[in-house]
Protein backbone atom coordinates (compact mmCIF):
# COMPACT_ATOMS: atom_id res chain seq x y z
CA UNK A 1 0.00 0.00 0.00
CA UNK A 2 2.79 2.20 1.00
CA UNK A 3 4.73 1.46 -2.30
CA UNK A 4 1.25 2.04 -4.18
CA UNK A 5 0.80 5.91 -2.78
CA UNK A 6 4.71 6.71 -2.71
CA UNK A 7 4.28 5.28 -6.73
CA UNK A 8 1.14 7.54 -7.50
CA UNK A 9 2.97 11.00 -5.88
CA UNK A 10 6.12 10.39 -7.87
CA UNK A 11 4.16 9.82 -10.45
CA UNK A 12 1.71 13.44 -9.95
CA UNK A 13 4.67 14.92 -9.57
CA UNK A 14 7.16 14.02 -12.40
CA UNK A 15 3.69 14.75 -15.15
CA UNK A 16 2.52 18.08 -13.28
CA UNK A 17 2.71 20.76 -16.33
CA UNK A 18 5.50 22.54 -15.10
CA UNK A 19 8.33 19.84 -14.65
CA UNK A 20 7.17 17.86 -17.88
CA UNK A 21 8.21 20.47 -19.94
CA UNK A 22 9.24 19.05 -23.38
CA UNK A 23 9.85 22.14 -25.67
CA UNK A 24 12.50 24.36 -24.82
CA UNK A 25 10.44 27.58 -26.21
CA UNK A 26 7.16 26.43 -24.37
CA UNK A 27 7.46 28.36 -21.44
CA UNK A 28 4.10 30.43 -22.35
CA UNK A 29 0.24 30.20 -22.13
CA UNK A 30 -1.42 29.63 -25.10
CA UNK A 31 -3.09 33.34 -25.31
CA UNK A 32 0.39 34.72 -24.37
CA UNK A 33 2.15 37.80 -26.46
CA UNK A 34 5.34 35.58 -26.13
CA UNK A 35 3.58 32.33 -28.07
CA UNK A 36 2.17 34.97 -30.60
CA UNK A 37 5.13 36.61 -31.15
CA UNK A 38 7.18 33.26 -31.87
CA UNK A 39 3.91 32.35 -34.00
CA UNK A 40 4.48 34.93 -36.46
CA UNK A 41 8.13 35.19 -36.58
CA UNK A 42 7.55 30.82 -37.13
CA UNK A 43 5.38 32.10 -40.22
CA UNK A 44 7.25 34.59 -41.30
CA UNK A 45 10.46 32.24 -41.56
CA UNK A 46 8.21 29.55 -43.09
CA UNK A 47 6.99 31.56 -45.73
CA UNK A 48 10.39 33.09 -46.54
CA UNK A 49 11.89 30.61 -48.86
CA UNK A 50 8.96 29.49 -50.82
CA UNK A 51 7.87 33.35 -51.23
CA UNK A 52 11.73 33.50 -52.44
CA UNK A 53 11.95 30.22 -54.27
CA UNK A 54 8.13 31.30 -56.47
CA UNK A 55 8.86 34.67 -57.32
CA UNK A 56 12.05 33.42 -59.16
CA UNK A 57 10.69 30.70 -60.30
CA UNK A 58 7.75 33.22 -62.08
CA UNK A 59 10.81 35.50 -63.37
CA UNK A 60 12.10 31.95 -64.93
CA UNK A 61 9.35 30.76 -66.61
CA UNK A 62 9.05 34.63 -68.07
CA UNK A 63 12.17 34.69 -69.20
CA UNK A 64 12.18 31.20 -71.11
CA UNK A 65 8.71 32.30 -72.75
CA UNK A 66 10.00 35.24 -73.86
CA UNK A 67 13.51 33.29 -75.13
CA UNK A 68 10.82 30.74 -77.27
CA UNK A 69 9.02 33.94 -78.47
CA UNK A 70 12.46 35.91 -79.59
CA UNK A 71 13.79 32.46 -80.83
CA UNK A 72 10.56 31.73 -83.11
CA UNK A 73 10.90 35.16 -84.14
CA UNK A 74 14.81 35.11 -85.32
CA UNK A 75 14.01 31.36 -86.68
CA UNK A 76 11.20 33.03 -89.40
CA UNK A 77 12.82 35.90 -89.93
CA UNK A 78 16.61 33.56 -91.09
CA UNK A 79 14.24 30.95 -92.83
CA UNK A 80 12.69 33.80 -95.52
CA UNK A 81 16.08 34.82 -95.82
CA UNK A 82 17.90 31.65 -97.12
CA UNK A 83 14.44 30.64 -99.16
CA UNK A 84 14.80 33.66 -101.35
CA UNK A 85 18.34 34.57 -102.09
CA UNK A 86 18.94 35.51 -105.29
CA UNK A 87 21.41 32.74 -106.37
CA UNK A 88 18.26 29.94 -105.89
CA UNK A 89 15.74 32.08 -107.24
CA UNK A 90 17.76 32.18 -110.60
CA UNK A 91 18.11 28.23 -110.61
CA UNK B 1 33.91 5.97 -90.41
CA UNK B 2 30.28 5.58 -90.10
CA UNK B 3 30.35 5.72 -86.39
CA UNK B 4 32.95 8.83 -86.97
CA UNK B 5 30.21 10.44 -89.65
CA UNK B 6 27.59 9.76 -86.74
CA UNK B 7 29.14 11.40 -84.23
CA UNK B 8 29.95 14.59 -86.61
CA UNK B 9 26.49 15.10 -87.40
CA UNK B 10 25.02 14.88 -83.84
CA UNK B 11 27.91 17.57 -82.91
CA UNK B 12 28.93 19.93 -85.74
CA UNK B 13 26.53 22.74 -86.71
CA UNK B 14 25.23 22.34 -90.41
CA UNK B 15 26.75 25.49 -91.97
CA UNK B 16 23.83 27.12 -94.03
CA UNK B 17 25.31 26.51 -97.66
CA UNK B 18 26.03 22.94 -96.80
CA UNK B 19 22.00 22.88 -96.49
CA UNK B 20 21.08 24.50 -99.23
CA UNK B 21 23.34 22.13 -101.64
CA UNK B 22 22.06 19.05 -99.62
CA UNK B 23 18.14 20.09 -99.74
CA UNK B 24 18.67 20.42 -104.02
CA UNK B 25 16.31 18.68 -105.83
CA UNK B 26 15.14 16.72 -102.81
CA UNK B 27 12.78 19.81 -101.26
CA UNK B 28 12.93 23.73 -99.98
CA UNK B 29 16.27 24.17 -97.79
CA UNK B 30 16.07 23.78 -94.59
CA UNK B 31 16.70 26.42 -92.18
CA UNK B 32 20.52 26.90 -90.50
CA UNK B 33 20.69 24.88 -87.25
CA UNK B 34 21.85 27.00 -84.50
CA UNK B 35 22.69 25.88 -81.04
CA UNK B 36 20.01 26.80 -78.18
CA UNK B 37 20.63 29.98 -76.29
CA UNK B 38 20.36 30.20 -72.10
CA UNK B 39 17.30 31.63 -71.18
CA UNK B 40 19.24 33.85 -68.84
CA UNK B 41 22.94 35.27 -68.99
CA UNK B 42 24.71 33.66 -66.28
CA UNK B 43 26.06 36.19 -64.62
CA UNK B 44 22.35 37.74 -64.06
CA UNK B 45 21.47 34.24 -62.93
CA UNK B 46 24.34 34.05 -60.03
CA UNK B 47 23.28 37.66 -59.06
CA UNK B 48 19.61 36.05 -58.66
CA UNK B 49 21.13 33.10 -56.26
CA UNK B 50 23.09 35.35 -54.22
CA UNK B 51 20.03 37.64 -53.85
CA UNK B 52 18.25 34.68 -53.08
CA UNK B 53 20.48 33.74 -50.25
CA UNK B 54 20.88 37.89 -49.22
CA UNK B 55 16.99 37.46 -48.92
CA UNK B 56 16.97 34.79 -46.52
CA UNK B 57 19.76 36.46 -44.50
CA UNK B 58 17.88 39.32 -43.71
CA UNK B 59 14.61 37.08 -43.31
CA UNK B 60 16.19 35.64 -40.32
CA UNK B 61 17.00 39.23 -38.68
CA UNK B 62 13.27 40.26 -39.40
CA UNK B 63 12.13 37.29 -37.48
CA UNK B 64 14.47 37.53 -34.85
CA UNK B 65 13.20 41.38 -34.66
CA UNK B 66 9.45 40.14 -34.66
CA UNK B 67 9.80 37.62 -31.79
CA UNK B 68 11.45 40.75 -29.53
CA UNK B 69 8.70 43.41 -31.23
CA UNK B 70 6.33 41.53 -30.92
CA UNK B 71 6.30 40.05 -27.13
CA UNK B 72 6.94 43.65 -25.89
CA UNK B 73 4.39 45.41 -24.14
CA UNK B 74 6.39 49.02 -24.45
CA UNK B 75 8.26 49.43 -27.78
CA UNK B 76 10.53 51.16 -27.78
CA UNK B 77 11.88 50.22 -23.97
CA UNK B 78 11.82 52.97 -21.90
CA UNK B 79 14.42 55.20 -21.43
CA UNK B 80 15.76 55.07 -24.83
CA UNK B 81 16.08 57.29 -27.50
CA UNK B 82 13.71 57.23 -30.16
CA UNK B 83 14.81 56.89 -33.96
CA UNK B 84 14.40 60.35 -36.39
CA UNK B 85 11.39 59.53 -38.50
CA UNK B 86 11.59 62.42 -40.58
CA UNK B 87 15.59 62.75 -41.65
CA UNK B 88 15.44 58.91 -42.57
CA UNK B 89 12.37 59.64 -44.32
CA UNK B 90 13.72 62.12 -46.70
CA UNK B 91 16.74 60.11 -46.59
CA UNK B 92 14.53 57.13 -48.00
CA UNK B 93 13.71 59.38 -50.88
CA UNK B 94 17.03 59.92 -51.72
CA UNK B 95 17.46 56.04 -51.82
CA UNK B 96 14.50 55.69 -53.86
CA UNK B 97 16.07 57.91 -56.24
CA UNK B 98 18.74 56.44 -56.75
CA UNK B 99 17.02 53.30 -58.15
CA UNK B 100 15.51 56.06 -60.51
CA UNK B 101 18.78 57.00 -61.94
CA UNK B 102 20.30 53.73 -61.92
CA UNK B 103 17.10 52.44 -64.18
CA UNK B 104 18.27 55.65 -66.46
CA UNK B 105 21.59 54.04 -66.93
CA UNK B 106 20.02 50.82 -68.09
CA UNK B 107 17.99 52.69 -70.86
CA UNK B 108 20.77 54.64 -71.42
CA UNK B 109 23.39 51.59 -72.37
CA UNK B 110 20.65 49.53 -73.95
CA UNK B 111 20.39 52.74 -76.66
CA UNK B 112 24.42 52.64 -76.64
CA UNK B 113 24.29 56.45 -74.98
CA UNK B 114 27.56 55.90 -73.40
CA UNK B 115 27.93 59.80 -71.94
CA UNK B 116 24.55 59.29 -70.68
CA UNK B 117 25.16 56.19 -69.03
CA UNK B 118 28.37 57.48 -67.15
CA UNK B 119 26.10 60.32 -65.68
CA UNK B 120 23.55 58.26 -64.44
CA UNK B 121 26.05 56.05 -62.65
CA UNK B 122 27.48 58.46 -61.51
CA UNK B 123 24.37 60.36 -59.89
CA UNK B 124 23.42 56.89 -58.34
CA UNK B 125 26.65 56.41 -56.82
CA UNK B 126 26.38 60.40 -55.59
CA UNK B 127 22.90 59.57 -54.17
CA UNK B 128 24.17 56.15 -52.43
CA UNK B 129 26.81 57.60 -50.85
CA UNK B 130 24.71 60.80 -49.46
CA UNK B 131 22.20 58.42 -48.21
CA UNK B 132 25.39 56.32 -45.98
CA UNK B 133 26.68 59.97 -45.07
CA UNK B 134 23.04 60.94 -43.23
CA UNK B 135 22.73 57.38 -41.69
CA UNK B 136 26.47 57.58 -40.24
CA UNK B 137 25.21 61.16 -39.07
CA UNK B 138 22.33 60.05 -37.72
CA UNK B 139 24.02 57.04 -35.71
CA UNK B 140 26.66 59.03 -34.52
CA UNK B 141 23.72 61.19 -33.01
CA UNK B 142 22.14 57.98 -31.47
CA UNK B 143 25.34 56.75 -30.09
CA UNK B 144 25.42 59.93 -27.91
CA UNK B 145 22.03 59.68 -26.96
CA UNK B 146 23.01 56.31 -25.33
CA UNK B 147 21.48 53.96 -28.00
CA UNK B 148 24.40 51.28 -28.22
CA UNK B 149 24.30 47.59 -29.51
CA UNK B 150 24.73 47.12 -25.24
CA UNK B 151 21.85 49.42 -24.05
CA UNK B 152 19.32 46.96 -25.04
CA UNK B 153 17.50 44.37 -27.11
CA UNK B 154 15.94 47.94 -28.73
CA UNK B 155 19.59 49.01 -29.50
CA UNK B 156 21.17 45.42 -30.83
CA UNK B 157 17.97 44.87 -32.93
CA UNK B 158 18.49 48.58 -34.79
CA UNK B 159 22.06 48.12 -35.24
CA UNK B 160 21.82 44.54 -36.29
CA UNK B 161 19.26 45.64 -39.26
CA UNK B 162 20.02 48.92 -40.13
CA UNK B 163 23.34 48.05 -39.93
CA UNK B 164 23.42 44.99 -42.21
CA UNK B 165 21.66 47.02 -44.71
CA UNK B 166 24.37 49.69 -44.48
CA UNK B 167 26.89 47.33 -44.77
CA UNK B 168 25.33 46.06 -48.21
CA UNK B 169 24.46 49.79 -49.72
CA UNK B 170 28.72 49.98 -49.33
CA UNK B 171 29.10 46.57 -50.86
CA UNK B 172 26.56 47.75 -53.56
CA UNK B 173 28.54 51.59 -53.79
CA UNK B 174 31.63 49.62 -54.56
CA UNK B 175 30.48 47.47 -56.60
CA UNK B 176 28.75 50.31 -58.76
CA UNK B 177 32.23 52.08 -58.84
CA UNK B 178 33.52 49.25 -60.55
CA UNK B 179 30.80 49.75 -63.26
CA UNK B 180 31.23 53.53 -63.44
CA UNK B 181 34.90 53.00 -63.81
CA UNK B 182 34.19 50.09 -66.38
CA UNK B 183 31.50 52.19 -68.12
CA UNK B 184 34.30 55.47 -68.47
CA UNK B 185 36.71 53.41 -69.91
CA UNK B 186 33.97 52.23 -72.66
CA UNK B 187 33.57 48.41 -71.41
CA UNK B 188 29.81 48.42 -72.25
CA UNK B 189 28.20 48.28 -75.77
CA UNK B 190 24.72 48.53 -76.94
CA UNK B 191 24.77 44.63 -77.06
CA UNK B 192 26.97 43.46 -74.10
CA UNK B 193 25.98 45.52 -70.55
CA UNK B 194 25.73 42.41 -68.40
CA UNK B 195 27.78 44.46 -65.85
CA UNK B 196 25.05 47.05 -65.66
CA UNK B 197 22.45 44.78 -65.74
CA UNK B 198 23.84 42.82 -62.63
CA UNK B 199 25.13 45.81 -60.88
CA UNK B 200 21.19 47.39 -61.13
CA UNK B 201 19.53 44.18 -59.96
CA UNK B 202 21.67 44.44 -57.15
CA UNK B 203 20.94 47.61 -56.13
CA UNK B 204 17.30 47.52 -56.92
CA UNK B 205 17.54 44.72 -54.02
CA UNK B 206 19.35 46.53 -51.59
CA UNK B 207 16.83 50.06 -52.59
CA UNK B 208 13.88 47.81 -52.29
CA UNK B 209 14.46 46.48 -48.77
CA UNK B 210 14.96 49.55 -47.03
CA UNK B 211 11.39 50.49 -47.42
CA UNK B 212 11.19 47.06 -45.47
CA UNK B 213 13.08 47.83 -43.03
CA UNK B 214 12.17 51.50 -42.35
CA UNK B 215 8.63 50.89 -42.27
CA UNK B 216 9.58 47.54 -39.90
CA UNK B 217 12.25 49.30 -37.52
CA UNK B 218 11.47 52.97 -37.72
CA UNK B 219 7.32 52.97 -37.47
CA UNK B 220 5.94 50.29 -36.31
Amino acid sequence: MRVKTLLVIVFSVVTSPAIAQACAVCFSGDDDIVTHAFNWSVGFLLAAPYAIGGTIATCLVIAYRRAVAQRAALDETQAGELIWTEEESVK
Amino acid sequence: MAKSSAARKLTEIVSPPQRRRSAFGGGPPTPPVRPNLPILNNSRLAVVMLLASELMFFAGLIGAFLVFRLSATVWPPPFQPRLPLGVTGVNSLILLFSALTMHWAVSASRTGLASKLVRQLFFTLLLGALFLVIQGYEWTRLIHFGLTTSSSVYGGLFYALIGAHGAHVFGGLVWLLIVYWQARHGRFTKTDFVGVQTARMYWTFVVALWPVLYGLVYLY
